[in-house]
């Protein structure tokens, strides 16, 4: 039976972990997991997110790692010793990542310089509407010429048949050009697709009106600024709504493109 | 709403608003004088309509002279049917208009009758006095009305805004009318948000002769999703008279089609053919940079001089550029470089090719051949053009292999119908190439040549493999230690060639040669020792005493242990016109028996037995020529270029002080560390490179530079460590590293390299703690130093390095625990298996607070190894690698990796009124900080009492309130310990980045008994 009165103790919660006897340590923690120190109390850490998307498959066990930058010309590499799972062999490999931001895509032709070899990926989305907008961010580190198709091209088209269409778009070091009738092209400014030493991030956008697909056009904005309008009125087709991005590298060996996003809206404007 | 119409009606312009709302109407520039006309509407069922005359302020019409703006309130009802003009005087009509509106003409006969408050009608502005008004309406069929206020006025030129069209993110077009008079100028005038535009601020516009019609201008380069106001405008006789305003927004639009991140593209369906590869930007590339030779240990890197990385795993000792790097030379040619090394026209522009500047005085032209030399084998060049090659041409590539060139197979980038047309990388296949000398550097050396044009390049780069160190040579002649002049004596000549003094009246400063016969074995030869392997001799001689006896060549022999033995095929700088000896030069050879080359000091008796002994072993040379000297021949100085020395094996690369310093050769001395020629991370011979031992022969197992400063000196030391030895190595430069290796601990070393970090200490200003430190695991602990006795820093965590307590660390993983500093916090992680179970453990030094805490991350999501990654803009962010093949951004989520955070403190067990008494907690409250995302998760409250291992839980539930930033959840209970209370408190998030932030625990508690 409770025979004086309440009393009270206060543990502020500023001692430290010791993994002693806990009889000795007092209001000092026995235990601390997932929480760190600030200078008045204690609080949760933060957690963890994987970077990379795709996991190393053959050499997963990473057991050394080491990022070699460079600055002339800026180079960033995340290098790796990394153990197979037995641990019984071992590579060295790199990720050249820029982080944190790694949430671009990347098509690498390597050394493939044959024919019709080249990097691609598509989508099934809703057919092209008679206007739209397409925005698309991209980076060209090696990038070739149109003439030696070691460009990388983006398509969106309808279905093949009556009023087939396609807006094609070629990024090539000589130019930016857009497929119009019968498979002509039409160059867009005057090589403004910036690449190889001159490579950046670059914004494009395509407001196409196709109401009449032989008569289609496409404005093309470059970070914006408006490049030009000019014909798309490819009247091919394909699988309806099937957006395409593929880097060739019919001629030469690596040619290589980043995308950062894609973007499509129904309507003719800058997409949000 | 009110609308409004504007009609034209002969020379007047009527603009008529109907409809119950408000009207602004603005009087048209030039207007001086108007009619205003308003009639009220009546609710429905209000009866009859009528006129009213003279009534005050109900409808009205008069003559004004506008002066600005006017404000008309018109009651709410039905509508006007109809509407009966009448000045009095009965001048002029306006009858029409109802008419014109859709009403009908009712009557000219003025009704009576009418008040304010069944018109609703008010008018302010338009002066009073002289109205008088006829209402519109019929018996019978009025069903009420709304009002109608017209004003009548007689402009030059009526321009009105018509809106826009075509609206897209960043414009629009314009639509005006110029509904009466005509205009020399007309366009549209807007500003950036609510306004009232004029034509100083942007406008667009046409000149001519415009009459009545409707006109569009398109405006662009306007911002996204942006109201403008705008309003158009023509200018009659000088005059501007603008349209309404009006507003329009540049559209934004959403993504309703497709709005994917890159990564997303991982989702899309993969149409690479099979040798190219797409996927995320953070993925590793597929191919690995380099396979560990089977045998090798853990790997290390280094960073290195010049944009180089080191890498070594006690098998492979590797050199890295990067992905582009410099050339070591580049000399441009007027014609192909032959076997001779003989350049036409030389030009070294290897200072311009290093840099990016595009000045002609930092260009080259390149119109036949271009030599790049290169310390590490290439496979590719690329060539940044300014001015490209006009000329249809081809590009053709060779490198020098053992003792002549062979051809590369080339990709040429660059060859747009004409080679270095554009900038481009030239690839080639072949990896194979022996470095030479060529116009003063020992190099690997890439000749391409184009056969037609030329073009001005500003820069080149190359790209080479990761690939084994190959030590070069340094540039600095070796000094001779003998040379004989062997004819039928032996002649020592040392001193003579030792140095370039040369003195045409002193016989000692040249060796003299005049008239040495043809070679003859063993006589007629020049003998030159020195203490290492070489792979090219210079000679100088005297301009006027060079050989000129036609058809001379040198051959040159190497010693292999019991005979001289030719070194191949020699590239003889000296020779001019096939005459060796001809000139002043270098003849350079690749000796592939290079490992048969043997010193010796008994080189003397076992030719010729005629001369004494070298005082110590040498490797010794000998120079024979075909044919006779001629009559005056002079050489004054020989120096040696030294063979490449066959590299070790290393277990771990360090950069300190501009230097590599590659340590522990497992395959000899493992106490050794092979120290780089300063900023030359691929030259270990020479003067400026040393080799240094630490202590006895045990193995080195890492090292690491810091910094520190004793009294007003500043030092760099390397901190050297074995598995339980810790070494310093102090001095500013080699020349002091070998007398001032001291050992600071023979009992302290380190065995887990991986843990090794260094730590730029942070404390508070003022204390003089402004050190850098290296953090490391022992094997009985963790320390610390500044380049002073090692500090133990484990005290609080001593039970892992406990060998008799079950968490110590495992004995067989000792070696194996690795570490990283996250340099933002300040923490160091430590990484290890603990206990005999080998039980995961990540441990956290938070070094500015000297307190430890624990991380632990769940199922398959414990670290091993991490990284401090910067990017480009200098942010540092902590990343670390799990056995899934995943490298995860550490501190960066609210879970791990799927794993959700559980935080957990229990306090040590305490006795709140000391170890005598028996005493009851009988509440316990908890101080905790609301997130700032108000989701509060449950806490666990688990209380332990006498020492138990099991405890009591209890659920608190923290009461949300956006109102306080403190929650205060606690739970009642009759906790009774004798004498102990241990508390431990746990909650879990997968939505919070910090989801728990307690403050204080608070318990309120009695003594139950006494002892």
């Amino acid at each position: 039976m409770q025979t004086t009165p309440k009393k009270h103790i206060e543990v502020p919660l500023t001692g430290k972990l010791m993994t002693g006897e806990p009889a000795t340590i007092g209001t000092n923690f026995r235990a601390l997991i997932n929480m760190r120190y600030t200078d008045s109390h204690i609080q949760s850490i933060a957690g963890m997110t994987p970077s990379n998307v795709t996991a190393l498959s053959s050499y997963p066990k990473v057991r050394n790692s080491f990022q070699f930058k460079k600055s002339q010309p800026v180079e960033n590499h995340i290098l790796v010793q990394a153990y197979n799972s037995g641990l019984t062999a071992s590579q060295i490999l790199e990720n050249t990542a820029t982080f944190p931001d790694s949430q671009r895509f990347i098509f690498n032709t390597n050394a493939s310089a044959a024919g019709d070899d080249y990097a691609s990926r598509s989508k099934v989305i809703t057919t092209p509407p008679d206007t739209f907008t397409l925005e698309i961010e991209t980076h060209f580190a090696a990038l070739g010429t149109l003439a030696n198709v070691d460009y990388a091209y983006l398509s969106y088209v309808t279905a093949t048949g009556a009023g087939a269409w396609r807006l094609g778009v070629i990024f090539a070091s000589d130019g930016l050009y857009i497929q119009k009738a019968s498979a002509a092209t039409g160059e867009v400014g005057t090589n403004i697709v910036k690449c190889n030493t001159s490579a950046q991030w670059q914004t494009w956008r395509f407001q196409v009106d196709k109401t009449t697909v032989a008569s289609a056009s496409v404005e093309v904005f470059l970070d914006n600024v408006s490049q030009g309008t000019v014909d798309c009125d490819y009247e091919t087709g394909g699988t309806a709504g099937t957006l395409t991005y593929t880097q060739y590298g019919n001629t030469t060996n690596f040619m290589s493109s980043k995308v950062g996003y894609i973007k499509v809206a129904t309507g003719l404007g800058a997409i949000l | 709403m009110t609308t409004k119409t504007t009609t034209t009606y002969g020379d007047y312009i009527v603009e008529t608003f109907s409809g119950a709302g408000s009207i602004s109407w603005d009087t048209p520039t030039g207007v001086t004088s108007c009619d205003v006309l308003v009639v009220g509407g009546g609710a429905s069922g209000e009866g009859y309509p009528s006129a009213v005359y003279g009534a005050d302020g109900v409808v009205y019409e008069g003559t004004v002279s506008p002066t600005g703006s006017y404000t008309v309130t018109v009651g709410t009802g039905g509508y006007v049917y109809g509407l009966h003009y009448h000045v009095d005087g009965g001048s002029s009509s306006i009858g029409a208009l109802a008419t014109a509106s859709g009403g009908t003409y009712i009557t000219s006969t003025p009704q009576y009758g009418l008040t304010r408050s069944q018109w609703g009608v008010s008018i302010s502005g338009v002066g009073k006095g002289g109205y008088w008004v006829e209402a519109p309406g019929t018996s019978g069929w009025y069903a009420g009305s709304s009002g109608i206020v017209m004003i009548k006025y007689a402009p030059a030129v009526v321009i009105s805004t018509e809106g826009a069209d075509t609206i897209t993110s960043t414009g629009f077009t314009l639509n005006g009318n110029i509904s009466y008079g005509t205009a020399t100028v007309r366009g549209f005038c807007y500003v950036l948000g609510t306004g009232t535009p004029t034509t100083s601020d942007t406008e667009v516009h046409e000149d001519g002769t415009f009459t009545t019609g409707t006109y569009d201008e398109v405006i662009t380069g306007l911002a996204v999703g942006t109201t403008y106001s705008v309003r158009a405008y023509v200018i009659n006789d000088g005059t501007t008279y603008y349209g309404d305003t009006t507003t329009v927004t540049t559209l934004k639009l959403t993504a309703d089609l497709l709005d994917n991140d890159g990564v997303d593209l991982l989702d899309w369906t993969n149409g690479d053919t099979s040798p190219s590869v797409s996927g995320s930007e953070s993925n590793f590339e597929t191919t690995a940079l380099w396979t560990d030779t089977q045998g090798s240990g853990r790997g290390y890197f280094s960073s290195a001089p010049d944009g180089k990385v080191i890498y070594c795993n006690g098998v492979d000792s590797l050199i890295w550029g990067g992905k582009e790097m410099k050339p070591a030379a580049v000399i441009t040619s007027t014609a192909a470089v032959g076997d001779d090394g003989v350049f036409t026209g030389a030009k070294d522009v290897t200072d311009r090719m290093q840099n990016f500047k595009t000045t002609t005085e930092e260009t080259a032209t390149v119109s036949d051949t271009i030599m790049i030399g290169s310390p590490v084998k290439l496979s590719a060049v690329k060539f940044y053009v300014s001015t490209g090659n006009t000329s249809a041409s081809a590009m053709t590539g060779k490198t020098w292999v053992s003792d002549s060139w062979d051809s590369l197979t080339l990709v040429d980038n660059t060859d747009t119908g004409a080679s270095l047309a554009v900038t481009g990388w030239v690839t080639f296949d072949s990896l194979s190439a022996t470095p030479r000398y060529l116009e003063g550097y020992y190099l690997y050396w890439y000749q391409f040549h184009v056969d037609a044009g030329s073009a001005v390049i500003y820069q080149i780069n190359v790209d080479a493999p990761f690939q084994s160190i190959v030590d070069i040579w340094d540039g600095v002649y070796r000094d001779i230690s003998a040379c004989y002049k062997r004819t039928t004596a032996v002649a020592d000549n040392s001193l003579n060639v030792y140095r370039d003094d040369y003195d045409k009246d002193i016989p000692d400063t040249y060796m003299d040669l005049s008239s040495m016969s043809a070679y003859s074995s063993p006589a007629n030869t020049v003998e030159v020792g020195f203490t290492e392997k070489m792979t090219g001799l210079q000679f100088r001689l005297p301009p006027d005493y060079v050989n000129t006896t036609a058809a001379t060549s040198v051959s040159i022999d190497y010693w292999d242990g019991s005979a001289y033995a030719t070194v191949g095929t020699v590239a003889d700088g000296t020779s001019a016109g096939s005459i060796s000896l001809a000139k002043s030069g270098t003849m350079t050879w690749n000796n592939a028996n290079l490992t048969d080359e043997t010193k010796t000091n008994m080189l003397e008796s076992a030719v010729i037995g005629d001369v004494a002994n070298t005082a110590v072993p040498l490797y010794f040379y000998r120079v024979r020529f075909d044919h006779a000297m001629d009559s005056t021949v002079r050489v004054n100085y020989i120096g040696g270029i030294s063979a490449p020395k066959t590299m070790s094996y290393y277990k771990f690369p360090m950069f300190a002080q501009g230097r590599v310093l590659l340590c522990g050769d497992m395959a000899g001395d493992k106490n050794k560390i092979n120290v780089s020629a300063k900023y030359m991370p691929q030259v270990y011979n020479g003067s400026d490179s040393v080799d240094l031992y630490a202590g006895d022969d045990g193995e080195l197992s890492c090292g690491i530079e810091i910094f520190s400063q004793y009294g007003s000196n500043l030092y760099s030391l390397i901190l050297m460590f074995k598995n339980n030895e810790t070494w310093v190595i102090a001095g500013q430069d080699i020349n002091l590293w070998g007398q001032n290796t001291y050992c600071l601990s023979t009992s302290i070393g380190c065995p887990a390299p991986q843990t090794l970090a260094m730590v730029n200490l942070s404390a508070e200003p003022g204390q003089g703690i402004n050190r850098t430190l290296a953090i490391w695991q022992g094997s009985a602990g963790i320390y610390m130093s500044d380049g002073r006795a090692p500090i133990p820093i484990h005290n609080d965590i001593k039970e892992y390095f406990d060998m008799n307590d079950s968490r110590c660390i495992n004995a067989e993983e000792l070696g194996n625990s690795t570490g990283f500093m996250d340099y933002s916090k300040q923490e160091w992680h430590w990484l290890f298996l603990s206990g005999a179970d080998k039980t995961p453990k990540e441990m956290v030094y938070d070094v500015k607070r000297n307190k430890w805490y624990e991380i632990s991350r769940g199922e398959d999501a414990n670290l091993q190894c991490g990284l401090s990654i910067e990017d480009t803009e200098g942010n540092q962010y902590i990343y670390g690698f799990i056995d899934s093949g995943y490298i995860e951004r550490l501190e960066y989520g609210t879970d791990f990796d799927g794993n959700e955070i559980t935080s957990t403190f229990q306090t040590g067990d305490f006795a709140p009124l000391g170890l005598s008494y028996v005493s009851q907690l009988d509440r316990l409250k908890l101080m905790t900080v609301i997130p700032s995302s108000q989701v509060l998760s449950e806490i666990t409250c688990t209380a332990y009492t006498d020492t138990s291992i099991a405890g009591e839980g209890y659920s608190m539930i923290p009461s949300k309130n956006g109102s306080y930033r403190i929650a205060t959840p606690s739970f009642d209970g009759k906790l009774q310990g004798d004498p102990y209370h241990s508390l431990k408190f746990t909650t879990t998030t997968t939505t919070e980045t910090c989801g728990f932030k307690p403050l204080a625990v608070v318990a309120t508690y009695h003594p139950l008994t006494e002892d």
